[in-house]
């Protein structure tokens, strides 16, 4: 893979950084990709290629690239970080993509000698609206004083990551997106910071599938996209999505995003240590954030979420347990009960560890006959698992063969 | 917990910090807990607690302190990260600590005041033992680096008090410190880089040798490194094991960031490679073979003893990668089977490195001693399947869910 011809523009006020990406040992077409920042242009670091070098990583080792060439210097701190991420993924998902623990993606690019920092640190964070993202910066203004360097003081918000712009049959999202970042303004005004939208369409190289994406990839995409604004930015902040006892591979955790840091840009795994039920708790008392909260992405202009989807009841029910549930004024409807969460609430593998959270917290504020319900749904996801022939296999290849059945499996079809 | 009475002097070429600790919810007596670097003043910031609630955080978890009370400033990211390290160490030492799963009550850190963020010079310093895996980090960084980057490694820190100088057996092994800074002058000037030997006592507050390694290590590296911190921006820790052996540690890649403040960042390196692989890359290095120091039974001007189970374990390495000849400071010649049959006892925290171990062997057509590191690990499974203690505490934690651990835990 090559990354050259990096570029900036800028048209009325909005600045754009894009370099163009061409595959070497894929048949995959060139990308031109592009950060589009609407902040000023001291945030645009045009200076060195790190947010293409990050953004391209995970895909390059995915789709087995033998290297990435810059056309330019990259930090050496960076570089060994990658090596150790790509090391991280190649030992979480050798069953899944039959790689040596030891293959990387070799880049080749000039070495810094010394790099000029800037004048202050600054942090900022990544922000979707939702309950992680929200306790993190509610958490961030408590425990530092104002005026301490360490404060928040953007919230990066993303066009063309997880939603907004990346379901075709929704089209560009924009009247959406927009919508989203004039929600979040009494947020950013009650806590003092500035709001940074970016859209990107880094999601064009090879991390068009959404499982894929989560669980490799966009970790590395944010910092990416951080890098893109590492003009001003020296430490930025991603909210986890997991408790300690319930880390597990995924596109960001704790063991790969402080891999993503150069000598100057720092990346920071936040709040893995308070279960997503206690954050929901935390957040409760802040009302403006309690009123802009958005969890779910199948809102649109006018409504922030649908109110019926397995995230939107998983959030009411933790409202629930907070006692929060009747005053919140964020979904199209507060219904909750057991006939809904029949119809919709449905376990999932990234959802598995907050159902559990839920069951205790809904068991202790008395809603038994809701706790049973998620409960029922956690069985009938395991069923599920366990009624699934090829999982169990893999399940049984995996751990106790060592794969040597999908080596064969490989190695009959091959011929 | 109260930590007060912070002080600063400088006893001839050394700073000096030291500090008092006051058990609260034990019977423990004060203790005066010091940090003596030999460094310029330039490394130090006024009236630095950090050192002293990084050594505190361990004992008092483990000994039920309710709270650490700093009687000065604290950085809130490191008080931050601080609770995220306590709940780390609860999730995954809650049986040790003779609690439920699920109890992760944290040890309150209260401090006089919030420090405020100040601009430290950028500068890297590495711990250094001289073994293995910090000559790994020493190199890789001087190969990858230009010395004219800040991240390039400016600073040893080499301690007495960690490994050296806490066993009442061997009295307080400073004359070994001397000797091996003395034989590390060579390291210094092939690489230009400084030594700090530091001298430290907090390995008192907690005597449990299994906290040592399991929890306290990281933190107390983390808190003398913290005592440096008006000279110092980021600091290495070389990590032990590799990703796929990575498991509850006291030194973890998920546990040095949350040893960091806002101006001092904790690196944990080197866990994409095995050992023999990092063997592998220092084998190339002379100074690396004449200085590599693993043992502290080294007699008679010997900087190792070669026939205890580290250096019989360091020397397999080396023959792996055809460098045990070259390795000055290992005694004792090729490691033959029978004297792996004796001498490679294994334990918990050395199990890890064996299938590695035994696969370069194999590659280098000596199965003879594959096989025997394949026998001292079955005679260590066979001493866990018999060990009546052991088959106990199993059958407490995953059974009984350490009802019995609590109900007779004395700490």
């Amino acid at each position: 893979m090559r990354i050259f011809d990096l570029q900036t523009s800028t048209s009325t006020g909005v600045h754009t950084l894009s370099a163009t990406v061409a595959w070497e040992d894929n048949d995959r077409p060139n990308v031109e990709v592009f950060f589009r920042i609407y902040a000023d242009t001291g945030y645009v670091n045009s200076s060195d290629y790190h947010a293409f070098l990050v953004a391209c990583i995970v895909p390059a080792l995915h789709y087995r690239e033998r290297r990435i060439r810059i056309e330019g210097a990259v930090c050496p701190w960076l570089v060994d970080n990658l090596k150790t991420m790509m090391a991280y993924l190649n030992h979480w998902y050798c069953y899944e993509h039959q790689r040596r623990p030891e293959e990387e993606v070799a880049i080749e690019a000039a070495t810094y000698l010394s790099h000029d920092p800037v004048p202050h640190r600054r942090v900022g964070m990544f922000f979707s609206g939702g309950v992680d993202s929200i306790y993190t910066l509610r958490k961030n203004q408590l425990t530092l004083p104002a005026g301490h360097a360490g404060r928040i003081q953007d919230l990066i918000f993303l066009h063309g990551f997880d939603s907004y712009g990346n379901r075709p049959k929704q089209g560009t999202e924009e009247e959406a997106f927009w919508y989203f970042v004039k929600e979040c303004q009494p947020i950013a005004a009650d806590a003092n910071v500035n709001i940074i939208p970016v859209w990107t369409n880094l999601r064009n190289v090879g991390m068009e599938d959404t499982g894929f994406f989560v669980r490799e990839c966009f970790g590395a995409t944010l910092g990416a996209v951080a890098y893109a604004l590492s003009g001003k930015l020296t430490d930025v902040v991603i909210a986890s999505s997991d408790h300690i006892a319930d880390l597990r591979p995924w596109g960001s955790t704790p063991l790969t995003d402080p891999r993503l840091s150069s000598f100057h840009v720092h990346f920071h795994h936040d709040a893995e240590k308070i279960k997503r039920i206690e954050k929901v708790q935390a957040i409760a008392d802040w009302q403006v954030g309690l009123d802009h909260l958005r969890v779910c992405f199948s809102g649109g202009p006018g409504t922030l979420n649908c109110g019926e989807c397995e995230k939107c009841l998983r959030t009411k029910l933790a409202l629930l347990c907070a006692g929060k549930h009747e005053t919140t004024k964020v979904f199209k409807n507060n219904d909750l009960n057991v006939g809904l969460l029949l119809k919709a609430f449905n376990a999932t593998e990234a959802s598995l560890p907050y159902s559990k959270e839920l069951i205790q917290g809904l068991r202790q504020t008395g809603h038994h006959a809701l706790a049973w319900i998620v409960s029922l749904k956690r069985l009938q996801f395991y069923l599920t698992k366990a009624m699934n022939l090829r999982e169990v296999v893999t399940k049984v290849d995996k751990n106790l063969c060592r794969g040597r059945l999908k080596k064969l499996y490989l190695r009959l079809t091959s011929q | 917990m109260i930590i007060s009475g912070f002080s600063h002097e400088q006893e001839g070429k050394y700073q000096v910090l030291s500090a008092s600790f006051s058990w609260e919810d034990s019977d423990r007596p004060t203790q005066e807990i010091y940090f003596r670097y030999g460094a310029d003043s330039s490394y130090f910031i006024f009236e630095n607690y950090h050192p002293f609630l990084l050594a505190a955080v361990i004992p008092a978890l483990r000994y039920g302190e309710r709270r650490i009370q700093i009687e000065g400033a604290v950085c809130p990211w490191l008080m931050d990260n601080l609770n995220s390290f306590m709940t780390y160490m609860t999730n995954w030492f809650w049986y040790k600590y003779a609690r439920k799963k699920d109890d992760h009550r944290l040890v309150t850190i209260e401090a006089a005041s919030l420090k405020t963020a100040y601009q430290a010079p950028a500068r890297t310093a590495s711990f250094f033992s001289g073994g293995v895996d910090s000559f790994y980090t020493l190199r890789r960084n001087q190969l990858q680096v230009p010395r004219e980057h800040a991240g390039s490694i400016q600073d040893l820190i080499f301690v007495h008090g960690f490994d050296m100088g806490v066993y009442p057996a061997r009295g307080t092994e400073e004359d070994l410190f001397k000797f091996v800074l003395n034989d590390l002058q060579d390291v210094l000037q092939e690489t230009g880089l400084n030594l700090i030997p530091v001298y430290t006592n907090l390995r008192t507050l907690a005597h449990h040798l299994d906290s040592w390694l399991d929890e306290y290590m990281g933190s107390a590296m983390a808190a003398v490194a913290h005592g440096l911190s008006g000279g110092l921006s980021d600091v290495f820790i070389s990590s032990s094991y590799e990703i796929p052996k990575l498991h509850p540690f006291a030194s973890h890649p998920m546990i040095e960031p949350r040893l960091s403040s806002y101006n001092l960042r904790v690196h944990h390196d080197g866990e994409r490679l095995s050992r023999v692989e990092r063997v592998k890359m220092i084998a190339d290095w002379p100074i690396a073979l004449a200085s590599l120091r693993v043992c502290f039974e080294g007699k008679d001007g010997e900087m190792n003893c070669g026939s205890c189970p580290k250096c019989i374990r360091t020397k397999l390495e080396l023959l792996s990668v055809g460098k045990l000849q070259d390795a000055r400071t290992m005694p004792g010649g090729e490691p033959t089977p029978q004297t792996v049959r004796a001498g490679l006892d294994l334990e918990p925290q050395t199990i890890p490195f064996v299938s590695t171990l035994k696969d370069a062997l194999n590659a280098i057509g000596r199965g003879d001693l594959a096989r025997a590191v394949a026998y001292k690990e079955w005679e260590y499974y066979l001493s866990q399947a018999t060990n009546m203690k052991g088959l106990a505490t199993l059958f407490d934690k995953n059974v009984l869910k350490g009802a019995l651990k609590r109900k007779f835990s004395v700490v």
